[in-house]
């Protein structure tokens, strides 16, 4: 699997993970089942692309964006 | 009278229902009370409500999601986007994600949108200019139970990215800080497009909290009832 495409769908893991944040913030009421299928399953489907596409460096690369987004939302 | 901001309009039918509450009730009931009623029939409805926080994250009504994009990229003076999305994202299962590519390479296709097909999906990755990208958002919505079929989008330019997580439902995120007048002027758009008035609007930028959740509930016979951080700022009817 070429390198711009694992880059690629880090960046989309990113921006999903980061919204998932944003969207449990909302004190308003959403349609019913758009977290889970807005976020949920194309997060969850990323880590399976990972699963098999990745390298181990990907991997560690995924921990760290998340990581890296857990400590910007949760020291806001 | 009533603390909340109502047209003369607004405060007959209002006076109407504080009237009907009081017969039911069989004690007096202020506008405001009535109000309060008004409130609590609309939460109970469980609806999707325009909204917008000062986290930039926007839900827009359906119909004018899309006149909501064009003045956000007008506002930051956005004529060309990097457009990014894959249907691997799509929430459905594998075959029918399949017939979704088929469909989608047509309209993509047809708008001279580039893009590549592997097992994964469809991916497009592409600079492309906003009238362009309005033009194959329109077309997709069209042709697709979007919020089941089409994936998270991202488009990007120097100045902003935007995420449309769904139809309707709007994240931005500048690359700089947005200045409070920057930001009154997106919530202004905001209301401006779910049909605010403008009087309505001056009183509530001029009163905007740097923390703000806006509400905009449409109450049936009544109009748009306006709230900011949990308060009724206004009831209005739609021009």
């Amino acid at each position: 699997m070429n390198r711009d495409k694992r880059k690629i769908m880090l960046k989309h893991l990113e921006g999903r993970f980061e919204q998932l944040f944003e969207h449990s913030l909302r004190e308003v009421v959403m349609p019913f089942d758009h977290i889970f299928k807005r976020h949920l399953i194309p997060l969850c489907k990323i880590l399976k692309w990972f699963e098999k596409n990745g390298t181990t460096k990907d991997h560690s690369e995924i921990v760290k964006v998340m990581t890296k987004i857990c400590t910007r939302k949760l020291t806001k | 009278m009533s603390t909340v901001r109502v047209s003369p309009e607004t405060r007959l039918k209002l006076h109407k229902l504080a009237g009907l509450l009081q017969t039911w009730k069989g004690k007096s009931v202020s506008l405001d009370e009535a109000i309060r009623y008004l409130l609590s029939q609309s939460e109970k409805d469980m609806k999707i409500f325009p909204y917008a926080d000062y986290r930039l994250n926007f839900e827009c009504d359906k119909k004018v999601f899309l006149r909501f994009l064009q003045e956000v990229f007008h506002l930051f003076n956005v004529k060309e986007v990097f457009l990014s999305f894959t249907t691997l994202l799509s929430p459905i299962s594998e075959n029918k994600r399949k017939n979704v590519d088929i469909r989608l390479m047509e309209i993509l296709r047809k708008v001279n949108v580039p893009f590549e097909v592997d097992d994964d999906g469809l991916d497009v990755q592409s600079e492309i200019k906003v009238d362009k990208l309005i033009e194959l958002l329109k077309k997709i919505k069209e042709s697709f139970d979007w919020s089941n079929e089409i994936p998270p989008i991202s488009v990007e330019s120097k100045n902003i990215k935007l995420t449309i997580n769904d139809w309707g439902c709007l994240h931005i995120d500048p690359v700089k800080e947005l200045s409070n007048k920057e930001q009154k002027e997106l919530v202004k758009i905001f209301l401006e497009i779910h049909g605010l008035g403008k009087n309505t609007i001056r009183y509530v930028l001029d009163e905007l909290p740097r923390d703000f959740a806006i509400v905009v509930r449409p109450i049936k016979d009544f109009g748009l009832l306006l709230e900011v951080n949990g308060n009724v700022i206004s009831l209005e009817e739609v021009k």
